[in-house]
């Protein structure tokens, strides 16, 4: 998963990248509404984290062109901003949640994970697809009850599968998520981590559409 | 000292002076009265003694024996009110009236009047000073009359006293209803509610008062405002360095590989989170405190509800159930005083109630607020001591002691009531906060 950070306090910008960055998203992060921008315009994000006071301009502004454009990304607010009336406008705008600063790291992981289960149409963290048993807030995968060890790439790239199961996903969307994890990204990088996660939890788990992508099948 | 009303005052002392002023205006009658009732007493007295001095005289003259007395008998009986004698130089009495022996009159023979014993004399010569007749009055007579006359003229006063303190009643009421009226227009007012007063048919006097009320008020929103804004602006300002600070220490406790400093490093973070905390507790307390926690237009209480229990849902921590009642419930309430109160209220339940049970939160149709949790009753004594200022019930939890004060505060601020119960309502356990709030 893919996150966008647009925060222009550095030293909590960065405790919030490296914190997401350990949970295994792949995250960018811009202290300006103009990079912000570019970003958007040129890669694919599953999830925005978005301050209010920003040194070009107002975050909410932001937040109104963005969901203007029909866009579906997600948006989780960060602000020092407490009244009432600004979470009233924040959520208004088109937020998917609030958050108050000063915040816990760990709460904020957790309510971005539940953003994203939001998104994917499924808000409960428990999933069950055929034999397996998914819990995303725990990040644990079980087939046939038994509990399967996935290293953290694996599980980058096995979460974007079973957020949108049935659906195709590019070589690049899957990179995406991967994008974390430096740069060392090689042709055949997505290739190893499926033959892994096939290895893992059964050869039937994702489905190759030749020429185009991958697939989870929704059994 | 209860001070007295400005009606009574008035009625009070215009009566005083009314019934002065008639007093005053009866004495000065009453002598005028009794000057006047003199004058005419004394001139009855002396035209009777002319008019029967010559007569006396052919009786005495006509008599055979002229130095004898002679006593004159009443034709009928009747209570002699003017008695008379006739007496010579050698001051020998010659004639009297009926009743005159029993009044021995030894006043000197001289011309005009003279007050003897409760009588009025009046003495008139004849026959160059060989006669002398003596016309007696009592004075009792004329002080009846005078008595008599001034009963007359008291009877109305007695009787319109009494229409005279009920009109004054009636009237002062009249001028001091509109005072009234903008006394009270000013005790309904909410807390909040610090527009100017425009009184309806207010005395002319009063206007300076008026204005200088609306002066005040004006003063005092401004002041308000400004403490307002100062308590947002801090708590913004604060928030952002305290957040840096928490999130850098976590990501340090993170990363650290040595046991003994992560466990430092957690420390930080606790004590972090504890200022946090008591930073924003504090805040929360100083908008609590300051006045104008009411507003002109009504908040949509269900909806506040609904956000701030969200909220707690979105975090995934807490089972909150939310009752919440089919009408819309609106209050004149600043949505962020609801905001603090309610959080307050549930942060309270979450922090001491069963972590396995859920929390209830309630809105009535009524405007009643329950937050009920489950756990341990309170004693009587830690109920009672609940609304002081950082007290804690239990030592175990985390926490800085000013939840509940802060609600105390703002329930104050609000108009509204606050009842803290342990066990809850139908239950043996649990603790249930209920408020009664100022609905429209």
């Amino acid at each position: 998963m893919r996150i966008l950070i647009l925060e222009d306090t550095e030293g909590l910008g960065e405790a919030i990248r490296d914190q997401l960055q350990d949970e295994g998203y792949a995250v960018d992060w811009v202290m300006r509404i103009e990079a912000a921008e570019s970003c958007l315009r040129s890669t694919r994000y599953d999830l925005l984290l978005l301050d209010l006071m920003l040194p070009d301009g107002s975050g909410l502004n932001f937040l109104q062109k963005l969901r203007k454009t029909s866009s579906f990304l997600p948006v989780i607010i960060m602000t020092a901003k407490d009244q009432i009336a600004d979470r009233i406008s924040g959520l208004n705008a088109g937020a998917d949640d609030y958050l108050v600063k000063p915040f816990d790291l760990y709460e904020m992981t957790a309510r971005v994970a539940a953003v994203a289960r939001r998104y994917s149409g499924n808000p409960n963290p428990n999933i069950i697809l055929g034999e397996l048993r998914v819990n995303l807030a725990d990040k644990t995968v079980c087939l046939k009850d038994q509990a399967i060890e996935l290293t953290s790439r694996e599980w980058a790239i096995f979460e974007t599968f079973i957020q949108k199961p049935g659906q195709l996903l590019t070589r690049a969307r899957l990179e995406d998520a991967l994008y974390a994890f430096g740069a060392e990204i090689e042709s055949n990088t997505i290739e190893v981590y499926i033959s892994r996660l096939r290895k893992k939890l059964g050869k039937g788990c994702i489905e190759t559409i030749r020429g185009m992508g991958y697939r989870m099948p929704q059994k | 000292m209860r001070p007295i009303s400005l009606q009574k005052q008035l009625v009070l002392r215009l009566l005083i002076v009314v019934a002065c002023l008639w007093v005053l205006g009866l004495v000065i009658a009453t002598m005028q009265l009794n000057e006047e009732l003199n004058k005419t007493f004394d001139s009855a007295l002396q035209e009777t003694a002319e008019r029967i001095l010559p007569l006396a005289l052919v009786e005495i003259y006509n008599r055979e024996e002229s130095k004898l007395l002679q006593q004159l008998p009443a034709l009928g009986a009747h209570k002699e009110r003017l008695t008379y004698q006739v007496r010579n130089a050698a001051n020998q009495v010659l004639l009297q009236s009926h009743t005159a022996q029993q009044h021995d009159f030894n006043l000197a023979l001289r011309d005009g009047f003279e007050s003897q014993d409760g009588y009025r004399v009046f003495t008139v010569s004849a026959v160059q000073g060989a006669y002398f007749i003596q016309v007696a009055e009592p004075l009792s007579h004329r002080r009846e009359a005078v008595l008599h006359t001034l009963l007359i003229m008291a009877i109305p006063l007695l009787v319109l006293l009494p229409l005279c303190l009920l009109m004054a009643i009636f009237l002062v009421r009249q001028v001091i209803n509109p005072v009234t009226q903008y006394g009270k227009q000013l005790a309904l007012r909410g807390a909040g509610d610090l527009t100017p007063i425009i009184p309806e048919h207010l005395p002319l006097e009063l206007e300076p008062m008026t204005q200088a009320v609306n002066q005040l008020m004006l003063r005092l929103q401004t002041a308000l405002e400004t403490e307002r804004h100062f308590t947002a602006n801090a708590a913004h300002e604060l928030r952002t360095p305290l957040a840096t600070m928490m999130a850098q220490t976590q990501r340090l406790e993170k990363t650290l590989s040595d046991e003994a400093s992560r466990l430092k490093a957690g420390q930080l973070v606790v004590t972090l989170n504890h200022l946090v905390s008591l930073s924003d507790k504090l805040l929360q307390l100083a908008k609590a405190d300051s006045s104008g926690l009411l507003t002109d237009k009504p908040e949509n209480l269900s909806a506040l509800l609904l956000l701030i229990v969200d909220e707690y849902v979105r975090s995934g921590k807490h089972d909150i159930r939310l009752q919440l009642p089919e009408q819309v419930l609106m209050a004149c309430i600043d949505a962020d005083a609801f905001y603090i109160l309610a959080k307050n209220l549930i942060e309270n339940a979450v922090k001491h109630g069963d972590a396995n049970e859920s929390i209830h939160v309630q809105l009535s149709n009524k405007g009643e607020l329950r937050v009920v949790n489950a756990c341990e009753p309170l004693s009587a004594e830690q109920l009672k001591r609940l609304h002081e200022r950082f007290f804690r019930a239990s030592s175990n939890t985390s926490g800085s002691g000013l939840g509940l004060a802060i609600v105390e505060a703002l329930v104050k601020g609000i108009g509204a009531q606050l009842k803290f119960l342990s066990p809850a309502t139908d239950s043996k356990r649990g603790f249930e906060a209920v408020i009664q709030l100022p609905i429209q």
